[in-house]
């Protein structure tokens, strides 16, 4: 049997979770909003970027147990472009 | 007793979940957006006064209540799952459809959202800008769409038996595909809305 969501992975870790993406997502909104975007500000609103990713991949997309390429595949891909976008923003 | 004797501790499976090709076509499309937002983060670099200006009338509500819709709609379709693991056909259904209702948000906002910029005058071929805003926007868009009809297949072959804890497979393969969606926009939002100035 295929257990990508874990029958363990409760309702209630689910509903921090997404808690938790809600909250990233309104605070990078807010912190952006008023300011003019700075290097420092774009790698903290990629990083936070970051963190939503790995939620997403490793609990939603359930990649934790997955083999290790397809895995570390879907976690380098907001590092490397978050990377990449901070980059075009420092020159 | 040998060292062949000895028993060994069982090693965890290592599992994809869904089916192989599927993971092979969600590589493809993230290679393709990844390609996009590198375009898109070079050009503004080339043109910061063109994008700043653009992205003035981009509200970025509608960008956070599309992000909200999408995470949203992402925990139903894992809650539809974990139903599905415990065989509760009727409660996996709802979370379907409870995750449809929040992807009918997202696209609201997003006609909204097209409607108000085009309102001001400006379309696909106003500058560089308005072609990456629009092309990247409405591409994820169609994979949004696309994600629907998944969706709505996966809820009538729940309601039908076709999937159960033991067969679920197919609709891993759906439910990674919806979640790849979500990923795309998590990196198009900061991009395109956050960003700005």
């Amino acid at each position: 049997m295929s257990n990508v969501v874990d029958a363990k992975f409760t309702g209630l870790k689910l509903i921090f979770l997404w808690c938790l993406l809600i909250a990233m997502t309104i605070a990078t909104a807010l912190l952006a909003e008023p300011y003019k975007v700075t290097i420092g500000l774009v790698a903290i609103v990629l990083m936070v970027t970051v963190v939503k990713a790995k939620v997403l991949v490793d609990s939603f997309m359930g990649l934790k147990d997955a083999p290790l390429f397809w895995r570390a595949i879907l976690l380098a891909y907001a590092p490397v472009l978050g990377l990449i976008i901070t980059l075009t923003y420092a020159f | 007793m040998t060292a062949a004797e000895i028993p060994q501790p069982a090693i965890p499976e290592k599992i994809l979940p869904g089916d192989f090709a599927v993971w092979l076509f969600i590589l493809a499309e993230l290679s393709v957006f990844a390609l996009l937002f590198i375009l898109y983060a070079i050009t503004r670099a080339r043109f910061p006064e063109m994008f700043a200006e653009g992205q003035a009338n981009i509200n970025i509500n509608a960008g956070l209540g599309n992000t909200l819709a999408l995470l949203t709609s992402s925990y139903f379709v894992v809650a539809a799952q974990q139903a599905l693991l415990k065989n509760r056909s009727k409660r996996t259904v709802w979370n379907i459809v409870l995750a449809l209702l929040s992807a009918c948000v997202y696209l609201t906002i997003k006609g909204y959202e097209y409607l108000h910029v085009a309102e001001l005058g400006f379309g696909l071929s106003s500058n560089d800008f308005y072609f990456f805003y629009f092309g990247l926007t409405a591409f994820h868009m169609f994979h949004v769409i696309l994600g629907m009809l998944v969706l709505i297949v996966l809820a009538v072959k729940v309601a039908m038996g076709s999937y159960h804890a033991e067969r679920m497979s197919e609709f891993e393969s759906g439910a990674c595909y919806w979640h790849m969606v979500d990923l795309l926009w998590l990196i198009l939002f900061p991009l395109v809305y956050v960003l700005h100035g």
